[in-house]
C-alpha cells in the first residue's frame, strides 16, 4: 500500500503540474491567467512577469505536494491517496488566484479598456451537425463483447467466493459470493462508461462553440472544429481504454492471475497519462494553428465592414462574471456550459438554472465520495 | 453568417442584431429560404439574454424579413429578388431616411458626398451579392 501511495502521489503531482504549466500556452492570448485583456495589451510586461511567477509557483506547489505525499504515504498511506490529489489541486488553484492579481491591478490602474472597441461575435445561421466518430465506440463494444464472452465461458468454473477488490500491491482485500453482479459488475460499469462518453461526444458535437472576438469566421470554425475533434477523440480513447482495462482485469480476476493484476494496473495508469498528455499536446498544436491563421487572415472580413486590423477586435471585459477567475456566474447568459476560462473543456454557468442544478449535483457527488473515501480509509 | 454586436454601444443589442441580419440579406449572405439559428441558440452563442435575441427576431418578423414556424424554425422570408416591397413600407422608410439625410446635411456633408456614399453602399451590396452568388454556385 505504501509503495502504491508513493507512486500514485508522484504520478498525480507530476501530471497535474505539467497540465498547469502548459495551461498559459493553451488559453487565448487575450485571457492570460484568466484575466480579460485587450489584444493591444497582450505584450504588457506585467503579463509575462505574472505568468513566469505562476509557473515557478506551480513547480514549488508540485514539490510541496510530492513531499507531503511521501510523508503521508509512509505514515497513513490510505489517507495519502485521498488527500494528495485535493492538496495538489488546492495549491495550484491558490497559485492561479494569487498569480493573476498583478494583471488585474495593472488593468484597473491603467484603464486598459478605455477607448477599446469591443464586440460579441456569433453565427446566426445554424451550424451543420455532425455525428461524433463511432470508431472508438465500436472498438469499446468489441472489447467488452470479448470480455463478456470470456466471462460467460468461465462463469460455471468460478469458485463460490470471488475476489472483488485488490490492494495496491495486488493482494485481494475483499471477497464476495459468486453472482452475476460480482463477476460482471466491472464490465457493466464499462458499458455504462462507453455509452456515457459517446453521449457526451454527441453533446459536444451539438454544442455551439462560443467565438473568440478576434476570430474571423474561418478561425471561429477552425477553433470549434479543433475543440470538438480533440474532445471527442479523447473521450473515445478513454472509453476504449476503460473497456480494455475492465475486460483484461475481469479476465485476470476470473482466472485468479493476481500477480498480473498489479502489472496490468500499472500499465493502465501509464497509458492513461499518455492519453491525457497526447491530447493536451494535440490541443495545443491545434490552437497554435488557429492562432497562426489569425495573424494571416486578420484582414479577411465581411465585404461590408472592413475593420482595420490595427484597431484590433476585442471581446468586452467579462472578468466580473468570473468569480476569482474560476467560477462563471452570469444570469443573462442562457448557456448551461461555457468554455473554461483557464483550462481545456467546459465549465458550468452557475447563473443559469441548468448550471445551478448541475453545480449542486456535482457538489453533492464530491462531498459524498470524499466523505465515503475518508470514512472508508479510517482504521476500523 | 457571423455577426458582430457591440455590447457597449448606445444602440440596443436587439436593434444591432436586427440591423446586421438586414444587411446580411442585402449583401446576399442570407438568401430567402436560408434557416436562422433558433433564438436560444443565438443567445447561447453570444452569451446574452434570450429575450434580447427574441426582440430582434420579432422586429424582423414584423418587417416580413423572416418567418417562423414550429417545424422549420426561423427562415429568411424575402430578399432583393422577392418582388416589390409591401404596401406601407415606403412611408416609414422614407421618414427614417429623411432623418438620416438631415443628419448629414446638418453636419455639412455636401449633397454630392451623400449621394456618393449611397452609391458606394449600394454597389457594395450588389458586388457582395454577386460574389456570394458565385460562391454558393461553385
Amino acid at each position: 500500500m505504501t509503495a502504491f501511495a508513493i507512486v500514485f502521489t508522484l504520478v498525480f503531482a507530476l501530471v497535474l503540474s505539467v497540465v498547469f504549466l502548459l495551461m498559459p500556452t493553451l488559453v487565448p492570448r487575450t485571457t492570460p491567467l484568466g484575466v480579460s485583456v485587450p489584444a493591444a495589451r497582450t505584450a504588457e510586461p506585467v503579463i509575462a512577469t505574472s505568468v513566469r511567477w505562476y509557473r515557478r509557483a506551480v513547480v514549488v506547489a508540485g514539490l510541496v505536494t510530492v513531499c507531503a505525499g511521501i510523508v503521508l504515504s509512509l505514515t497513513v498511506p490510505a489517507v495519502a491517496v485521498v488527500v494528495v490529489p485535493l492538496l495538489s489541486l488546492a495549491l495550484c488553484g491558490i497559485v492561479y488566484v494569487v498569480a493573476r492579481h498583478p494583471i488585474l491591478r495593472a488593468k484597473r490602474d491603467g484603464d486598459w479598456y478605455a477607448g477599446v472597441e469591443t464586440r460579441l461575435t456569433a453565427d446566426v445561421t445554424p451550424q451543420p451537425r455532425r455525428r461524433p466518430p463511432y470508431l472508438w465506440l465500436l472498438i469499446s463494444v468489441v472489447l467488452l463483447v470479448i470480455g463478456f464472452g470470456t466471462g460467460v465461458a468461465l462463469y460455471p468454473g468460478l469458485p463460490a467466493r470471488i475476489p472483488t477488490h485488490w490492494g495496491g500491491a495486488g493482494q485481494v482485500d475483499a471477497w464476495s459470493d459468486k453472482s452475476v453482479w460480482a463477476a460482471f459488475g466491472p464490465l457493466f460499469i464499462a458499458v455504462l462508461v462507453a455509452l456515457g462518453f459517446y453521449g457526451i461526444s454527441w453533446l459536444v458535437m451539438m454544442s455551439n462553440g462560443r467565438a473568440v472576438a478576434s476570430d474571423t469566421p474561418a478561425q471561429a470554425r477552425a477553433r470549434t472544429d479543433a475543440v470538438r475533434g480533440v474532445t471527442t477523440s479523447v473521450l473515445g480513447q478513454l472509453s476504449v481504454l476503460i473497456a480494455a482495462a475492465f475486460s483484461v482485469l475481469s479476465v485476470l480476476m476470473w482466472v485468479r492471475a493476481d500477480a498480473a493484476i498489479g502489472v496490468a494496473s500499472a500499465v493502465l495508469v501509464v497509458v492513461l497519462v499518455l492519453v491525457v498528455i497526447f491530447a493536451l499536446v494535440r490541443y495545443a498544436r491545434a490552437m497554435a494553428r488557429v492562432r497562426a491563421g489569425a495573424d494571416a487572415t486578420v484582414a479577411e472580413t465581411t465585404p461590408e465592414r472592413t475593420l482595420d486590423p490595427a484597431v484590433g477586435r476585442d471581446a468586452p471585459d467579462d472578468d466580473r462574471f468570473w468569480k476569482a477567475g474560476l467560477v462563471y456566474v452570469n444570469r443573462d447568459d442562457p448557456a448551461t456550459f461555457v468554455p473554461k476560462r483557464f483550462g481545456v473543456g467546459w465549465t458550468v454557468n452557475l447563473g443559469s438554472p441548468g448550471g445551478m442544478a448541475f453545480g449542486i449535483a456535482l457538489l453533492l457527488v464530491l462531498v459524498v465520495s470524499i466523505g465515503f473515501g475518508i470514512i472508508g480509509s479510517l482504521p476500523a | 453568417m457571423q455577426v458582430d454586436i457591440d455590447p457597449l454601444s448606445d444602440v440596443p443589442l436587439y436593434q444591432q442584431l436586427r440591423d446586421r441580419i438586414v444587411e446580411g440579406i442585402a449583401s446576399g449572405q442570407l438568401a430567402p429560404g436560408d434557416p436562422l439559428a433558433s433564438v436560444r441558440q443565438v443567445a447561447v452563442a453570444f452569451g446574452i439574454n434570450v429575450a434580447t435575441v427574441g426582440k430582434g427576431y420579432d422586429l424582423l418578423r414584423v418587417e416580413g424579413l423572416i418567418r417562423t414556424n414550429r417545424k422549420s424554425g426561423s427562415v429568411v422570408a424575402r430578399g432583393p429578388q422577392s418582388g416589390p416591397p409591401a404596401a406601407g413600407f415606403a412611408d416609414g422608410w422614407t421618414a427614417r431616411l429623411r432623418t438620416l439625410l438631415a443628419e448629414a446635411v446638418d453636419q455639412g456633408v455636401p449633397d454630392a458626398g451623400i449621394l456618393g456614399t449611397v452609391t458606394t453602399t449600394l454597389d457594395g451590396f450588389a458586388r457582395a451579392r454577386a460574389q456570394t452568388g458565385e460562391g454558393s454556385a461553385s
